[in-house]
């Protein structure tokens, strides 16, 4: 075996894997450079045309040219965002103004990759008034892009609704979504919905009414959703809760609605979930125990002392917190000392513990 | 010598050597893979443009401390510091007969309770639960006996609250960032149940707006710069810190830690156990500062650990041929090559000459692979490379695959 000949090949490799990280730093440094050279011929152009009430036809065909490559969207965004701090109602109009070209550009963006597409429907849930909804050829690529396979290309579209306050594409999207089974965090959802600048009481009322043609996730997220707007609508909710027709975490979630709304109607049937441990699972109990904690009643506190003695720990638990959120009368708190259950005793003193503790470090 | 002996001596040497080549083609390929992937990802990070959102996946960090009165304000203060919004912190105290739990208690205000405890995993008895709540998030402190590491965690396992955990010690540190990055894949998909993120030894700090690189101060841990830098490009999960986030409710399934309580551990037993359903996923750009401090003989004793529970943790999976031969029985062969060299070099039948050529060459080699990755990572995480980053990092790199990987040899025996 010739030592020299295999060494010479390992010092060739290693020279040439030391020419090709130097290449790629030095590729590095030049589109640096270049784009900085761009951005400062945008920013120029960009702060001129604002300035202006009208944009130059100059700037027009400026940025058609420019912007259709996603590089150089990205230092048009970044300018946008710089100028959209110093005076907002002034970028506002330029977006106006140039909307014309983004239109065009919602087309070519359709056949480019999703993450690309998700790119720019980012931008355009930044400054939504860069295109106007009311065109049919934007309406049908915003559904295209609702659509896309890439979560993100999807979420930053719906959130192009939410901040337009489009009632209408926010529906519609959340339909398609939901047809088609695209996967859409229920948690994002819930906390999107909360990002609709138009009127959020007639969005709750429209997805309510449309409520069954939701999949269960998107079922919860409203819920969540009408929770955090801590709207009245406890008819409708009681009424879905009792016809057990949806899913485990949608009805979970219309009883946390109920723990922080009280109805009196829903109190028999929480009850009800802690006396009947075969129909309904430990989940339930859970959920039902800690809402109870704003109906203190008597009826309420006797079925809460016994449901101390749940074998869930975590139903355990809940139930201590509530009880500790009650005006428990001398001979209740006497009941719950004298307890046959050690574990029931041992979860209600550590749930008083900690209050005191937190009352403690507030004071 | 006798001729046979020769012969055989020729022979080991000659497989050896083909050895060493296969494995410097391997690790070729290796590198180049990952820095496609890193490369990939960094241009997907430029335009992902972020999910932004205001909701938090519950998160507890387990803390594993034992005698680190040093380090674990330092510890303690990056936790606080972080961005994310949900997470409690929950310290394991592994037995310290230093200050270690005073230090805590003093400082966030701990409390001690009678925190009644799930013990969905066995674990050894439990001398003390501390809590406070008067800090950002909450903190709960453990207190127990001397005992192992699984023990440890499976005892942080059974008192943390919230649905992801994740496992740290002392000696690393969470930019204010880690746990926003770390979660990202649970929000494109809620079936993640483990989030993959990684090591960096050393530290990023933020200077005029750039991001500069320091080296930790003591020179072993200098050295792990390159060799976490090296493994991640080529083991992908060999190293013993991990910052992992995992979903608690498979790690009760699969009853917590159970053979050595290293990280990897638990993520080759759940991979074993479920393989086809999982969805793993890997966040390069959540990173985890690591400063071991170590000396020379930790350090040694540190790879000689790291092996052990690699090769434990192997144990289940399916065989792989690189795993085989680069891992498993690569310090045999390396012993054995480097023997019949020696005695052939002894006997005058090879040129030393030549044979020094080789070693350097190869050494080189190695050594620009080692540095190709250190530069990836720094690139990955847009730091400003300063000459004295680049030199430091040449003369690691060199030292690394001449001197420690030769003294890995033996802490890779049984």
């Amino acid at each position: 075996m010739n030592f020299v000949v295999i060494s010479m090949g390992y010092i060739g490799i290693s020279i040439l894997l030391i020419l090709g990280i130097i290449s790629f730093f030095l590729k590095e440094k030049i589109r640096e450079q270049n784009n900085l050279k761009k951005e400062k011929k945008l920013r120029k152009e960009m702060k001129i045309n604002i300035k202006n009430e009208n944009v130059s036809r100059s700037h027009l065909l400026f940025l058609n040219e420019q912007i259709s490559k996603t590089q150089n969207l990205m230092l048009f965004t970044k300018v946008l965002e710089e100028c959209q701090k110093k005076n907002k109602n002034l970028t506002e109009e330029y977006c106006q103004n140039i909307s014309d070209i983004f239109e065009k550009l919602v087309k070519e963006y359709r056949t480019k990759s999703s993450l690309e597409k998700a790119y720019f429907t980012h931008v355009l849930s930044k400054f939504p008034k860069l295109i106007q909804e009311d065109n049919k050829n934007v309406q049908y690529a915003m559904m295209h892009f609702v659509m896309d396979s890439s979560v993100y290309c999807r979420e930053n579209a719906m959130l192009f609704f939410y901040h337009k306050g489009s009632l209408e594409g926010v529906i519609n999207s959340l339909k398609k979504i939901s047809s088609r089974k695209l996967y859409y965090s229920p948690k994002l959802l819930g906390d999107d919905l909360l990002k609709f600048t138009g009127d959020k009481q007639i969005l709750l009322t429209r997805l309510l009414e449309e409520f069954d043609n939701f999949n269960p996730d998107f079922q919860l997220a409203i819920m969540n959703f009408c929770r955090f707007m801590n709207t009245d609508k406890k008819e409708e909710i009681y009424e879905k809760l009792i016809s057990l027709k949806y899913d485990q975490e949608v009805n979970l979630s219309m009883i946390r609605y109920f723990g922080s709304i009280e109805y009196q109607p829903v109190e028999n049937y929480l009850l009800n979930i802690l006396e009947d441990k075969k129909k309904y699972s430990f989940e339930y109990r859970l959920v039902a125990s800690y809402a109870l904690r704003i109906y203190d009643n008597k009826k309420v506190r006797t079925a809460l002392i016994e449901n101390l003695k749940d074998k869930n720990w975590f139903v355990r638990k809940n139930t201590a917190i509530s009880l500790s959120n009650m005006n428990l009368t001398k001979e209740e708190q006497k009941k719950i000392k004298t307890l046959d259950d050690q574990y029931a005793k041992e979860m209600m003193r550590y749930v008083l513990e900690q209050k005191k503790q937190k009352e403690e470090e507030n004071e | 010598m006798n001729n046979i002996l020769k012969n055989l001596l020729f022979l080991l040497t000659y497989l050896y050597l083909i050895y060493l080549i296969a494995y410097s083609i391997y690790s070729l390929y290796k590198t180049i893979k990952h820095s496609q992937k890193i490369l990939k990802y960094q241009k997907n990070q430029t335009l992902s443009n972020q999910l932004n959102h205001d909701y938090y996946v519950p998160i507890s960090l387990i803390l594993i401390t034992s005698n680190d009165e040093k380090r674990i304000m330092n510890m303690m203060n990056s936790l606080l510091n972080l961005n994310y919004k949900l997470y409690e912190i929950v310290i394991v105290d592994n037995g310290s007969m230093d200050k270690t739990c005073e230090i805590l208690i003093q400082n966030f205000k701990l409390k001690k309770v009678n925190r009644p405890i799930r013990k969905i995993i066995e674990t050894d008895e439990i001398t003390g639960i501390y809590q406070s709540s008067s800090q950002k998030v909450n903190i709960t402190l453990l207190t127990k006996g001397k005992s192992t590491k699984k023990d440890t965690k499976n005892a942080g396992i059974n008192i943390a609250e919230y649905p992801y955990i994740t496992f740290l010690n002392s000696s690393m540190t969470l930019p204010n960032d880690a746990l926003e990055n770390i979660v990202r894949p649970i929000l494109e998909d809620d079936q993640t149940i483990i989030c993959k993120g990684n090591i960096l030894v050393g530290q990023i700090k933020t200077q005029n707006n750039q991001k500069v690189y320091q080296y930790p101060q003591k020179f072993i841990s200098k050295i792990q710069t390159i060799q976490y830098a090296h493994n991640q490009c080529f083991y992908n999960e060999k190293s013993l810190e991990r910052f992992i986030l995992f979903k608690k409710e498979l790690v009760l399934k699969e009853k917590g830690y159970k053979k050595n309580g290293e990280t990897f551990e638990l993520l080759e037993t759940i991979i074993n156990q479920n393989h086809q359903k999982l969805k793993i996923k890997n966040v390069p750009n959540a990173i985890c500062f690591l400063d071991n401090e170590y000396q020379i003989i930790d350090y040694l004793k540190h790879q000689f650990q790291l092996n052990k529970a690699f090769k434990e943790s192997k144990k289940e999976s399916p065989l792989s041929l690189s795993y085989f031969f680069f891992t498993k029985i690569s310090s045999y062969l390396s012993l054995i090559g480097l023997g019949s060299l020696f005695l052939l070099w002894k006997n005058h039948f090879i040129p030393i000459k030549d044979m020094i050529l080789f070693f350097l060459s190869y050494i080189f080699f190695l050594s620009c692979l080692s540095y190709t990755s250190f530069l990836i990572q720094c690139s990955k995480e847009k730091i400003k490379l300063t000459p004295s980053t680049i030199f430091s990092a040449i003369f690691l790199s060199i030292l690394e695959n001449s001197i420690f990987r030769f003294l890995n040899l033996f802490t890779n025996l049984p």
